[in-house]
């Protein structure tokens, strides 16, 4: 029924965006070592590709993407989030990936436009 | 009109919203009745993001809880935690109209990792913003944002 096709549409689909962000970080940082001059630059390339994948999705969200890459170090890192929002329609998405020389978190927010 | 139908079904939704207390645990979702479309695509004058305001309530929060601490592994999560929810709070209390708010609250251990953060947003220049700041010691650096999405 249309109105099916319109529920799907709506929804945030966290496994889906999860896949994307996996696939960009994987292939971007892969098994590079943590460096100072270069991290930047992949956090760019790696933002940049997977919004434009989520904007593709053509659902009615505005994102906002955060991505941190900390080299392995010891060092504790610790975060925690409040929202203040629609919790039926907006939803968030972590991704945590790491390899031998660093960590990298990606979180991802949707928040639904009214329509 | 099939459009006046829509209209009429959406003023009846009720909005569900979350919001979290650190000290007396998790309160369940308070349902609040939804206030009927008023289709405004700009905040109005004097109900802008304040963005001053905010970052005037992000340091001391921050300050409130960290001044003369040192980092515990075991502690450093329910400063977070409360950081975070105080915030929220309190740009809460500042009921800035039709405004969604997110916050994070980043605490880590000065042990001279390197880190580097970026973000990107697909989202309304005009009407939606971001304010973060830092708070350093000896042995935490924490940093918080908060972002203002309005609500169309």
């Amino acid at each position: 029924m249309a109105q099916e096709e319109d529920e799907e549409d709506f929804t945030f689909n966290v496994e889906e965006v999860q896949n994307i962000v996996r696939d960009n970080i994987e292939f971007c940082l892969g098994g590079n070592i943590y460096s100072h001059s270069r991290t930047p630059q992949w956090i760019s390339v790696i933002t940049e590709k997977t919004l434009a994948r989520l904007n593709k999705l053509n659902k009615p969200f505005k994102y906002i993407m955060r991505m941190t890459v900390t080299q392995k170090n010891g060092t504790g890192l610790h975060t925690a989030a409040a929202y203040f929002w629609d919790i039926t329609t907006d939803g968030t998405c972590t991704v945590r990936w790491e390899n031998k020389y660093m960590y990298c978190i990606v979180n991802i927010w949707a928040l639904a436009l009214q329509l | 009109m099939a459009d006046e139908e829509e209209v009429a079904d959406e003023g009846e939704n009720v909005e569900r919203v979350a919001s979290a207390q650190s000290d007396v645990g998790l309160s369940p979702t308070q349902e609040k009745p939804l206030a009927p479309p008023k289709y405004e695509v700009r905040p109005g004058l004097g109900e802008k993001f304040q963005a001053q305001n905010i970052r005037e309530i992000m340091l001391s929060t921050m300050q409130e809880q960290l001044v003369g601490r040192q980092y515990r592994a075991d502690q450093a999560p329910r400063w977070a935690k409360s950081i975070s929810n105080a915030v929220r709070q309190r740009v809460q209390d500042l009921d800035m109209k039709r405004y969604k708010i997110l916050v994070q609250t980043t605490i880590i251990e000065m042990k001279g990792a390197g880190i580097k953060s970026g973000q990107r947003c697909i989202w309304d220049p005009e009407t939606d913003e971001y304010v973060d700041d830092l708070y350093r010691n000896d042995t935490i650096f924490c940093y918080t944002i908060v972002y203002g999405i309005y609500m169309y």
